[in-house]
C-alpha cells in the first residue's frame, strides 16, 4: 500500500478536501509516475515465457485512470514498437497503424512473427503475408526497424514485389526509409546455383545501416541418409552449402554499421561477406554450433598475411560457436574494440587446442582499449585465462559465465606487477564451480581484499570492484558491493571474518 | 566547488566534477561561468539532494553512455538494475518519487532511468487494479468507458 506521511492519513478515511500541502504531495507523486511513464520503454522484444506481454502491460497502464491514460497516450516512446504474432489482417494493420502513430515522430519498430508459408519454394508462390503487410510497408507509418520471419528468399521476394507495386502508386515509401532490418529465413534457401546475382532478393532491400540475417539451417553431413561417417569431418555438425547462392550486394554491405549473421553455413561464405563490411561498429556471428572452414589452405594463408581490418568495430560477439570457429579471430583486426563476447558451444577443448591462442592473438594484435569481456560455456580456458586478463589492463567489466576457473587464475592476478585490472569496476562469475579443490570462495574474496592495498603506476589506488558470484548454491553465492562482502546464505568456510568488511 | 541552495534553504558545497552529472547544473555553469553565488534549487529539498549527491559521487568519473546504438536495440531496454543502484533505490515510496522528480529537474538521465526502472519493476505484471492499489490511485473511468477502452484494444489479446 501507499506510504503517505502521517498527516495525510485522515484523507483515506474522511471526505476532507485536500489542503495545499496534500495537493502538492499528491500532484508531485502523480507527476513522478507520469515521468516514469514517459521514460518507460517496454520494447518489442518478446520477453521469455512467463514474462508479462509488454503491450498488455501498457494497456493496463492506460486503464489505471484518466490522467494516466492521457499521460500514456501523450508519451510517444511507449507506442514506438509492437510485435505481431498473428495473421496481418486489415483489422490488425489498422490497429498497428494507430498504435505506431501515437509515437509521433519517434523511430518506429515492428516485428512480424506470423506463421510460415507452405509451398514457398515455387516461383509462383504468393507469400501469405503479402497483400496487407505489403500495403503497410509501402504506405504505412515510416519504420526505423523491421523484423520479419519469412520462409524462403522467394517468399520475401513475392512480398517485396507487392510492396513495390504499392509504392508505385504512393509517395510514402515506408519500406525505403527502414534503417534496420532483421530477416529470419526459416525454411529453405531458394537461391541456388547457377544463379544470376541480379535476381537476388537482397537487391530489393532498403539502404539499411543495420542488418540481421538468420539463414535456414543446412543439414549436417554426418546425419545424411548414406549413414557413412567421414573420418576427415569433425564429428560435430559439419555441413555442406555447395550449390547455395548467397549474393548480398557490396553496396549494401559497405553501408552497414551493425551486422548480425546467424547460420551454420560454411565459414568461407562469412569471410566473403565480411570483406565488404569495413564500416562495422558491431558484429555478431553465430554458427549454430557447427564446425567451420574459412577457406582452402591458400585462402587461409592469404587471410593470415592480410587480415581483414575493421577500423571502427567496437563490439564483437561470437554466439554459440564451436571452439574451431575461433580460427576466424586469426584473420581479423579490430583496433577499436571495446567489447568482446565469446560464447563457446560444444566444449571439447583441452589445453592444446589452438582456440585460446586465437583469442589471445586477436587481443594482442588489435585491442589496447577493451573495456568489457564476457566468456561463456567453456571448461578449457582456465590455463590461459590469467594470461588473457593480464594482457587487458583497460578492462572495466568482466563476466565469466559457465567458465571453470581455478585458484591459479587469481594467484596470477594477485601477484602481477603492475597490478592486474586496475580499472575493473565489475566482475561477474556465473554458474561457476566454487569448491575447496578447484576454487575456494575465500580465494576469490581474498583477491578482491588484496586489491585495496595495490597501487597503479601513478600511485593511485585500484578502482573499487563490485563482484557478483552466482554458483547455483546459496552457500557459495556472494556479492561485494562498495567493499562490503555479503554471502547469500550464512558464510562459506573461512570467510566469516571477511563479512561486512570494507574491501 | 559549486554552491547549491535547496528549497529548505540549506547550502551544499559540491565538487564540480561530481555535480556535473546533472546536465542542468553543467549547462548553468557553462553559461554563467565561475561564480561565488549559490545555484538555487527551488524544487529540491536538502534530504533529497543528499541522496542525489550520493549517486553522483558514486558515479564520479564514469563516462556517459555511448550514443552509437544499433537501432534494432533501441526499444529493447531491459529492467535490469545494477546491484549498487538497487541498494541505492531501496528507499520508501516517498523518497523514490522525490528522487525521480529531482533527477528529472536536474536532468540526470542515468539516475532518472534507474528511478523509473525501479517504479516500472513495481508495476510489472500487475493489472490496472493492482497498480491503482499500489499507488493509491482512484479509478475515475465509468464502467462504459473502461469497457470501450478494453474493446478497442482487444486485438492486442490475440497478438
Amino acid at each position: 500500500m501507499d506510504q503517505h506521511p502521517d498527516n495525510f492519513s485522515h484523507l483515506l478515511t474522511t471526505n476532507a478536501p485536500l489542503d495545499e500541502k496534500a495537493t502538492a504531495h499528491f500532484q508531485g507523486r502523480l507527476r513522478a509516475l507520469e515521468i516514469t511513464l514517459e521514460q518507460m520503454s517496454f520494447g518489442t522484444k518478446k520477453h521469455p515465457k512467463k514474462e508479462p506481454d509488454p503491450a498488455k502491460e501498457l494497456l493496463a497502464l492506460c486503464l489505471v485512470c484518466r490522467r494516466w491514460r492521457e499521460a500514456a497516450l501523450n508519451t510517444h516512446r511507449l507506442w514506438s514498437s509492437v510485435d505481431i504474432a498473428c495473421y496481418f489482417s486489415p483489422t490488425v494493420s489498422r490497429k498497428v497503424e494507430t498504435w505506431l502513430n501515437r509515437s509521433g515522430a519517434l523511430p518506429k519498430r515492428l516485428k512480424i512473427l506470423a506463421g510460415e508459408c507452405e509451398e514457398s519454394t515455387t516461383p509462383c508462390h504468393q507469400c501469405k503475408l503479402s497483400n496487407e503487410l505489403a500495403r503497410f510497408l509501402a504506405e504505412g507509418p515510416r519504420l526505423e526497424h523491421l523484423a520479419l520471419q519469412c520462409s524462403t528468399p522467394l517468399c520475401l521476394k513475392g512480398l517485396l514485389n507487392v510492396v513495390k507495386s504499392h509504392e508505385d502508386r504512393s509517395t510514402a515509401g515506408s519500406w525505403d526509409a527502414i534503417k534496420s532490418l532483421r530477416i529470419n529465413f526459416s525454411q529453405e534457401w531458394t537461391e541456388r546455383e547457377p544463379f544470376n546475382p541480379a535476381d537476388t532478393v537482397f537487391l530489393q532491400l532498403p539502404p539499411v545501416t543495420s542488418l540481421g540475417l538468420r539463414l535456414p539451417p543446412l543439414p549436417c553431413l554426418h546425419r545424411q541418409s548414406t549413414g557413412t561417417y567421414n573420418p576427415d569431418l569433425n564429428y560435430y555438425e559439419a555441413v555442406s552449402d555447395v550449390g547455395m547462392a548467397l549474393h548480398i550486394p557490396k553496396t549494401t554491405l559497405a553501408r552497414l554499421s551493425h551486422l548480425k549473421l546467424h547460420c551454420n553455413w560454411n565459414g568461407a561464405r562469412v569471410i566473403d561477406i565480411l570483406r565488404s563490411t569495413p564500416s562495422l561498429h558491431s558484429l555478431e556471428l553465430g554458427f549454430d554450433g557447427t564446425t567451420q572452414r574459412f577457406g582452402d589452405s591458400s585462402q587461409i594463408r592469404k587471410l593470415l598475411d592480410n587480415n581483414l581490418v575493421f577500423p571502427n568495430l567496437q563490439i564483437l560477439r561470437l554466439c554459440k560457436s564451436h571452439c574451431e570457429v575461433y580460427e576466424i579471430l586469426q584473420f581479423i583486426q579490430t583496433p577499436s574494440l571495446l567489447e568482446l563476447d565469446i560464447d563457446i558451444y560444444h566444449e571439447i577443448a583441452n589445453k592444446n587446442d589452438p582456440y585460446t591462442a586465437h583469442i589471445l592473438g586477436l587481443l594482442e594484435r588489435s585491442s589496447a582499449s577493451l573495456r568489457r569481456l564476457r566468456i561463456s560455456g567453456t571448461f578449457g580456458i582456465y590455463h590461459v585465462l590469467g594470461k588473457i586478463l593480464l594482457s587487458l589492463p583497460s578492462l572495466v567489466h568482466v563476466t565469466m559465465d559457465g567458465v571453470d576457473l581455478n585458484s591459479s587464475v587469481f594467484s596470477q592476478l594477485e601477484s602481477a606487477t603492475p597490478p592486474a585490472l586496475p580499472l575493473l569496476e565489475c566482475f561477474e562469475l556465473f554458474d561457476a564451480n566454487l569448491d575447496e579443490f578447484f576454487l575456494p570462495v575465500e580465494v576469490v574474496i581474498g583477491y578482491f581484499e588484496s586489491r585495496k592495498t595495490m597501487k597503479q603506476a601513478d600511485g593511485a589506488p585500484l578502482v573499487t570492484t563490485d563482484v557478483i558470484v552466482k554458483t547455483g548454491s546459496p552457500a557459495t553465492d556472494f556479492t561485494i558491493s562498495n567493499g562490503v562482502v555479503t554471502m547469500a546464505r550464512g558464510s562459506a568456510p573461512g570467510t566469516s571474518e571477511l563479512q561486512n568488511e570494507r574491501v | 566547488m559549486v554552491l547549491l541552495l535547496t528549497s529548505d534553504n540549506e547550502m551544499f558545497s559540491v565538487a564540480e566534477d561530481v555535480i556535473k552529472r546533472s546536465a542542468y547544473i553543467k549547462n548553468m555553469l557553462e553559461d554563467v561561468g565561475e561564480s561565488d553565488l549559490p545555484i538555487p534549487l527551488p524544487n529540491v529539498e536538502s534530504n533529497v539532494l543528499v541522496k542525489i549527491l550520493e549517486y553522483c559521487e558514486h558515479y564520479r568519473g564514469e563516462p556517459l553512455p555511448a550514443s552509437d546504438v544499433d537501432p534494432a536495440e533501441i526499444g529493447d531496454r531491459s529492467l535490469d538494475i545494477a546491484d549498487w543502484d538497487q541498494k541505492y533505490m531501496a528507499v520508501d515510496q516517498e523518497m523514490l518519487f522525490e528522487i525521480i522528480l529531482a533527477a528529472n529537474y536536474l536532468d540526470i538521465k542515468s539516475l532518472l532511468d534507474v528511478g523509473c526502472k525501479t517504479v516500472a519493476k513495481m508495476m510489472k505484471g500487475k493489472s490496472s487494479e493492482e497498480i491503482r492499489t499500489l499507488f493509491n490511485i482512484a479509478n475515475d473511468f465509468t464502467p462504459e468507458e473502461e469497457a470501450q477502452i478494453r474493446k478497442e484494444n482487444a486485438w492486442a489479446e490475440c497478438r
